[in-house]
């Protein structure tokens, strides 16, 4: 798999790269501006592009707009944002723009090398992945009405994982049901959160979106 | 005391030289001194000392040279052959024809402080003609026993008779009395017309009726042009008594400006009862206004710093084109008039408002003062808040660029470490857990600080994420998506987060905009404690806090 970071921060996309360099990720070029990121993915067309989300000039959400860029005039590229916040608003705007081959993760997470390399692989798979962090305090906050307070504790799971960007399959594994009874779960979650029928992956992305929506 | 006996002895030598002139006018006709020509004489005589002495109190030089008109015009009948005594005869030679002059001059001096040089030209010129040509001169070469006038008593003045140069003097004075009285004239009509309005209140009373004593004058000097001096025919003695009219009038009128004192006087005696009544910051300055006839008039306050406010306490300066004027009160500048040049008669209206409206104005520099220091109070209360918040706004950013990007690439080095080691050094595993717990704690302390996208998107954003962060549910109803002024979107943050913070369940907010008001609404389950803290942010914008029902309600002010 070959990427392209992006950060202002030398020293650690430096370190970034050389983390994903000892697992057999190819880290094809490093930039710290949102231009020369554009200019690098146009070049090399890596499968995904890491993206810090605070980028001069103004450090506030360079990043978000240059990875939405991205997924506009790349469709074979992925665009994996990395987050400074907990609250939702930024990853909601990144999902709405355009749900497919997109990640967002909190920044501390570039560490946790198992899951950084899981997530690129889900989002070079055109999977769309959400921090386990945020979607778990998404569950954890108790809200005033809400469609999703009617899910049992199994469909929470269940969509949690959807969130964080796993196929079936990988759901069933991890839950350690069978494929066909998350099929089940997931045609539920569904029906209780209103989504009209649709594509499958549609629906999927719009039930990730209540959850961020909080609705 | 000395203004008194010199009065007494003025009015008393008008009576005594009314009395000879009576006696003088008695031996000369036959229908005895009571005729209309000598009453009035007389009267208007005896009216313009009386007028003039009483002026003199305030206008001194003006007042005396009205005084000394007076009596010059008392004397005009001396020139006599039934005057009593040389002494008397003399006089009335010398003086007889300077009245008109010294009138003039008394009115210029009401209408100008300082007599300009055109002024002082215009009045030689009358007070030569009258004096020199129609006096000092023909009375050197007239020898009453030389003439024709045996009854008269002695000129003392006599260098020898010379009829043929009398006659020649005679007509030359009235030929002079024609050009100096139109000269005259003409002056006082000028300065009239570029009188200020105070001035010309002042001075009206005596110029224009000295006018028209002048006019009187000009016609029978021009009557007499032909027989070469001025007599007593029938268009003389009715020039006579318009000349004693106009002269009564201008004594009259010099009292004018004493009523229209008394008259400013008690209209600000009425706005001071009226202001104590019903005080509003600024009433004084309209009601100033009107007395004294100019509505653009601002009363300001020097107050302590060296600066000037206006009643309200904002910093003033006087309008485009406006003069400033001190009110003093025994050496204390109590207020500074901002008015219309020439609105004010510096001379006196300035004291009058101080000497009754000192209270009014006393009250109102007070308050205007304290009204400045509370609104200095509260621009600083509001730069320390902005300061405040812009020093915690600072400070999230410095944790997420600063110490948080560092404790990633720490976290880094020691996954890279670990790795290295093959993934079996439980210490550095350990290490790297304590690193992000770092992170997280770093985040919520960042957070705490300042809330990122208050700054970066608004009110709205942030509500929405604070919500979302809460530990109990609250309810967000309608947030105005627009963006406010940077102190009002924290202090209404500041306002939510405050009164939903943990402990509070079941919390509901409504931010909505009326007009130029932004409130915040939010329903605790239980009203808070103490309000206090919330209430000094809120007051540092100059917005409210209430409490309705088990509501508080935050009311700030927001334009945009």
């Amino acid at each position: 798999m070959r990427v392209v970071i992006a950060d202002d921060e030398a020293l650690l996309r430096e370190g970034v790269a050389r983390l994903l360099g000892e697992v057999g990720v190819e880290v094809v070029a490093t930039v710290g501006d949102g231009a020369r990121l554009l200019e690098v993915v146009a070049r090399e067309r890596p499968d995904v592009a890491i993206v810090d989300i605070k980028m001069p000039p103004t450090h506030t959400d360079e990043g978000l707009v240059s990875a939405m860029a991205i997924r506009e005039r790349h469709g074979d590229t992925g665009v994996l944002v990395l987050s400074h916040y907990l609250d939702s608003r930024y990853a909601m705007r990144l999902i709405e723009h355009n749900p497919r081959a997109v990640g967002y993760l909190l920044k501390e997470r570039v560490s946790d090398v198992v899951v950084l390399v899981d997530s690129l692989r889900r989002i070079a798979e055109g999977e769309c992945v959400v921090d386990p962090t945020i979607v778990s305090r998404l569950f954890d906050r108790r809200r005033a009405r809400s469609s999703l307070d009617e899910l049992t504790e199994r469909e929470r799971e269940v969509l949690a994982l959807m969130a964080e960007g796993y196929s079936n399959g990988k759901i069933a594994t991890r839950l350690a049901l069978s494929t066909k009874t998350v099929e089940r779960h997931i045609g539920h979650i569904f029906d209780r959160l209103g989504l009209p029928e649709s594509p499958d992956s549609h629906r999927r992305v719009q039930a990730v979106l209540a959850l961020l929506r909080g609705s | 005391m000395l203004g008194v006996l010199v009065r007494v002895a003025v009015l008393g030598a008008a009576v005594a030289a009314a009395l000879e002139s009576a006696a003088i006018a008695g031996r000369a006709g036959g229908a005895g001194w009571l005729t209309l020509l000598n009453v009035t004489v007389l009267a208007s005589g005896c009216v313009v000392v009386l007028c003039g002495s009483l002026t003199m109190t305030r206008r001194r030089a003006a007042g005396a040279l009205l005084t000394v008109a007076g009596l010059a015009w008392l004397v005009s009948g001396w020139d006599e052959p039934g005057a009593d005594g040389g002494v008397v005869f003399t006089v009335g030679l010398l003086v007889s024809t300077a009245y008109p002059v010294l009138l003039a001059h008394a009115a210029l001096r009401f209408l100008t402080p300082r007599l300009a040089t055109s002024d002082r030209v215009a009045l030689g010129v009358g007070y030569a003609g009258t004096l020199v040509l129609s006096g000092v001169g023909p009375a050197l070469v007239f020898d009453p026993k030389g003439s024709s006038c045996h009854q008269c008593p002695a000129n003392l003045v006599s260098a020898g008779a010379d009829p043929e140069l009398f006659d020649a003097l005679t007509r030359a004075g009235v030929v002079a009395g024609v050009g100096w009285s139109a000269l005259l004239a003409a002056v006082l009509a000028v300065r009239l017309v570029r009188a200020t309005r105070p001035r010309w209140v002042a001075a009206a009373g005596v110029a224009l009726p000295a006018i028209g004593c002048l006019a009187a004058v000009l016609a029978d000097y021009a009557h007499s042009m032909g027989r070469g001096f001025v007599s007593d025919d029938p268009v003389d003695q009715r020039l006579v008594i318009v000349q004693a009219a106009a002269l009564a009038a201008a004594g009259v009128g010099s009292l004018w400006p004493a009523v229209q004192r008394r008259r400013v006087r008690g209209k600000v005696t009425d706005l001071v009862l009226e202001v104590a009544a019903a005080a509003r910051p600024g009433r004084l300055a309209e009601r100033l206004g009107s007395i004294v006839g100019d509505p653009a008039l601002r009363v300001l306050y020097p107050v302590s710093g060296g600066r000037v406010v206006d009643a309200t306490g904002t910093d003033a300066s006087p309008g485009p084109g406006h003069v400033i004027t001190p009110v003093v009160r025994r050496e204390n500048v109590v207020a500074l008039l901002a008015h219309a040049p020439g609105a004010l008669d510096m001379e006196t209206e300035p004291a009058e408002i101080a000497s009754v409206a000192v209270l009014a104005l006393d009250n109102e520099r007070l308050q205007a003062e304290a009204l400045a220091h509370l609104a200095d109070l509260r621009a600083s209360r509001l730069r320390i808040v902005e300061l405040a918040d812009a020093e915690r706004c600072r400070l999230e950013r410095d944790l997420h660029d600063g110490a948080q990007q560092r404790l990633v690439t720490f976290s880094l080095s020691l996954r890279l470490a670990s790795l290295r080691a093959g993934g079996t050094d439980s210490g550095l595993d350990r290490a790297l857990a304590e690193v992000v717990a770092a992170l997280a704690d770093l985040r919520r302390v960042a957070r705490g600080l300042f809330p990122r996208e208050l700054a970066d998107e608004g009110l709205a954003p942030a509500l929405d994420t604070l919500r979302e962060a809460a530990a109990e549910p609250i309810e967000v109803r309608s947030v105005p998506k627009e963006r406010f002024d940077a102190p009002v979107e924290s202090i209404a943050y500041y306002a939510v987060a405050f009164l939903t913070r943990a402990g509070t369940v079941g919390a509901s907010v409504a931010v909505a905009r009326d007009g130029d008001r932004l409130r915040v609404t939010v329903q605790p389950c239980a009203a808070p404690r103490d309000l206090t803290s919330l209430d000094d942010r809120v007051q540092a914008v100059g917005g409210s806090v209430s409490l309705d029902g088990g509501r508080v309600v935050v009311e700030l002010p927001c334009v945009s």
